[in-house]
């Protein structure tokens, strides 16, 4: 039980607690930000949660397809972020794409810790447009119906790879032995579905 | 490798969304280091990543947030009453 907190502490705490869910009117770089977490300003670490956790939450659900998991896995990306910020370098890529990376492979460890429902997920995979999009039309964003355009536009090929390498994190050599192909053509087919799902972004 | 060949090669792409070898992202890292231009490149095509990610963003279940800044707060009083 606590009884007794510090005098500096209580406002602070108060603060981040009468802000939940409420949106900030105001915005930090991601400098700002940096600084921030890296000073342990909890209402900073507030207001990355609310401005990153749906592009987070997103790739993670992705992943397990499982809410339960999913959520999980979100708070403990989220402390890896409050514990580790001094391991972030800025020289070395943004803010969101460090984050973005401890998301996708806390989330694939999580995926290859229950070997029994990856074996699953393999069946299941690139069959069609709508188990990408099938999350997502829940929620009704219309940002989603760029996504559909985009995943559409991918042949079943080039989506099949983007899912077993970049959200079920199989290696090249898992992948030719999954489809039954040499690994020259994972490799070309690989490169091919990523440059190809950048443009389209581009053409968004 | 020039810098026209690593941008055509699709590494730039494999290397941001962290699927790359550590042998490519060490090659890709010192060419980066090298050319400006290739930087610039490698932060556009993270930033067309973000994009994407953005894309699919889902709104997570409230109670993760409370529960988060109440972990939060108080290994910041731990760090307090051990000082």
């Amino acid at each position: 039980m606590l009884t007794i907190v510090g005098n500096a502490l209580l406002p602070e705490h108060q603060l981040i607690t009468s802000s939940f869910n409420v949106e900030s009117d105001f915005t930090y770089t991601e400098q700002e930000l940096v600084h921030g977490l890296k000073a342990r300003n909890q209402r900073v670490f507030s207001y990355l949660y609310d401005h990153y956790s749906p592009a987070l939450y997103g790739v993670v659900l992705k992943i397990l397809n499982d809410e339960n998991a999913a959520g999980d896995t979100l708070q403990e990306v989220f402390l890896k972020i409050w514990r580790n910020i001094d391991r972030y370098n800025e020289e070395k890529g943004r803010l969101f794409t460090w984050m973005l990376n401890i998301a996708r492979n806390t989330a694939i460890d999580m995926l290859r810790s229950k070997s029994h429902r990856f074996e699953q997920k393999i069946q299941d995979v690139g069959d069609d447009v709508h188990l990408y999009t099938g999350h997502l039309t829940v929620y009704q964003s219309t940002d989603h119906l760029g996504l559909s355009k985009v995943l559409e536009k991918l042949n079943k090929e080039q989506r099949v790879i983007i899912d077993l390498s970049y959200y079920k994190g199989c290696t090249q050599e898992e992948i030719a032995a999954m489809l039954n192909i040499p690994l020259g053509t994972v490799k070309t087919r690989t490169r091919l579905a990523m440059t190809r799902l950048r443009s389209l972004l581009k053409s968004l | 490798m020039n810098v026209q060949r690593f941008i055509s090669s699709g590494i730039i792409e494999l290397y941001v969304a962290g699927m790359a070898t550590a042998e490519e992202a060490k090659e890709l890292e010192a060419a980066m280091a090298q050319f400006p231009d290739l930087a610039a490149e490698v932060e556009a095509c993270r930033r067309d990543m973000e994009r994407y990610i953005r894309l699919q963003a889902i709104a997570p279940p409230p109670a993760i947030k409370d529960h988060l800044l109440r972990i939060v707060a108080d290994e910041a009083t731990e760090c307090n009453n051990n000082d």
